[in-house]
């Protein structure tokens, strides 16, 4: 047997397995994901293994932790892949990984945005992405097998974080320096702490005809303010182009709002949740950055990289439109 | 003049011949790969471009700041808190920073991008 059956027969108790095809998807900057069909014990199954790429942005989360949300995830009864298997020896896949059953649908945010036939009834699509995100919250401090997310992050540490990458890099953009610095100062106190998925966004959940078949990418979650969340979910970015519907270009902005304070009884404060939008264009400008430094580095060449780079003038200017 | 035109019109005609008769022969995932290299081309199309209006635009922003010697002396005082109240300093530097970015939009967005 190939190592990769091999653990899977000693990971599920299997007598035997064999592996009918293993394919790179597409998609996945930070990390590799695989097709993997399985016969298992002469059941076929559908899986993914998820892998580390080659280079990795620095705040991401290792797979092995990814996987421990994924659990922590599935058992609020958010709507995820069921989270199988993990390993954190390379000699099976050439790099950490976990495995998870694998679920139709597309994450394509432009399509998401036009094509009405994904997500079931678009009316209460919104809500229902709500709701989603009120069961991630549900999630509180403290959880023994979430104990590697630490403290929550403050704002004033991303953004510590931000100088020390622009100074590494020498990059000198009064855009984004003043964006930063007006989050700094205008930093609300945070009020709760809950799980946060931290890149909750059209996007990153995939849709079939009839509804969410999986919120996906998990790997830059943390604990921290309810509000980042939303904000991130709202942020101009994420409508992919239809500025109408606010909600990650799928909803309106209130209907996002009544939803979630429905499902989790507390109120959303639209003065923070804008806050948190301005913060949205500073971390992804940031991020867009790491990406295409990652091929500048060498780490990893990279079109794809390279041109998730190109995006930042874009944020840029929706951060200073917001605090101008 | 006419040696940079012939490039734009080279990597215009590269990027059209990529998108109408390569990428409908490819396969769906390297449909994806073609559509960023036609990306990368139409960016790269752009920079080639007259940009000597938002150039401008640019120098002329900069001017309003002559407290700072240069951008790094700029981006120090914001960072410890010099422009951030409303003064004449920081209607200048957001003017500035403004400049620079429509400036790079210009080769990295298409003009309809934001508004579509």
């Amino acid at each position: 047997m190939e190592p990769l059956e091999a653990f899977i027969a000693a990971a599920s108790g299997a007598r035997s397995v064999r592996i009918d095809r293993y394919e790179r998807l597409r998609g996945g900057a930070v990390q590799e994901n695989f097709a993997l069909d399985v016969c298992i014990d002469g059941r076929d199954e559908a899986l993914v293994l998820r892998k580390d790429a080659p280079s990795r942005v620095a705040v991401s989360r290792s797979r092995a932790e990814e996987f421990a949300l994924l659990r922590a995830a599935y058992a609020a009864g958010v709507i995820v892949p069921e989270p199988l298997w993990a390993s954190d020896d390379r000699t099976i896949a050439g790099a950490p990984f976990f495995i998870m059953r694998r679920v139709a649908g597309t994450a394509i945010g432009r399509r998401i945005v036009r094509d009405q036939t994904l997500g079931g009834d678009r009316s209460t699509l919104a809500r229902r992405l709500a709701e989603q995100l009120v069961r991630i919250h549900e999630i509180r401090p403290p959880r023994a097998e979430l104990a590697f997310l630490g403290e929550p992050r403050t704002v004033h540490d991303f953004i510590v974080a931000a100088y020390a990458f622009l100074d590494a890099t020498g990059r000198v953009e009064p855009a984004l320096e003043l964006g930063l610095r007006w989050l700094d100062v205008n930093a609300p106190v945070p009020e709760e702490t809950v799980l946060l998925h931290h890149d909750f966004r059209t996007g990153n959940y995939m849709l079939d005809a009839d509804g969410i078949t999986a919120i996906l990418d998990w790997e830059f979650a943390g604990w921290g303010d309810p509000h980042e969340d939303i904000g991130w979910f709202l942020a101009r970015s994420w409508r992919f182009g239809k500025n109408d519907r606010e909600a990650g270009g799928v909803g309106s902005r209130n209907a996002f709002y009544a939803a979630y304070e429905r499902a989790s009884g507390r109120r959303v404060d639209d003065n923070r949740v804008r806050y948190w939008e301005t913060f949205a264009h500073a971390r992804w400008a940031i991020i867009a950055r790491q990406q295409a430094d990652r091929h500048y580095s060498g780490a990893e060449r990279s079109l794809e990289l390279l041109l998730i780079g190109t995006l930042e003038p874009e944020v840029d200017d929706m951060l200073l439109r917001s605090i101008a | 003049m006419s040696e940079r035109l012939d490039v734009v019109e080279l990597l215009a005609l590269a990027r059209e011949t990529l998108q109408k008769d390569l990428a409908p022969a490819l396969p769906p995932n390297a449909r994806y790969t073609a559509a960023l290299v036609a990306n990368a081309l139409a960016i790269a199309t752009r920079e080639l471009l007259d940009h000597s209006a938002d150039d401008l635009s640019v120098a002329d922003a900069r001017e309003e700041l002559p407290e700072f010697g240069d951008d790094l002396e700029l981006i120090t005082a914001i960072r410890a808190g010099a422009l951030d109240e409303i003064s004449p300093w920081r209607t200048a530097a957001l003017r500035y920073a403004a400049a620079l970015v429509r400036r790079r939009l210009a080769v990295t967005n298409p003009p309809t991008r934001g508004t579509e």
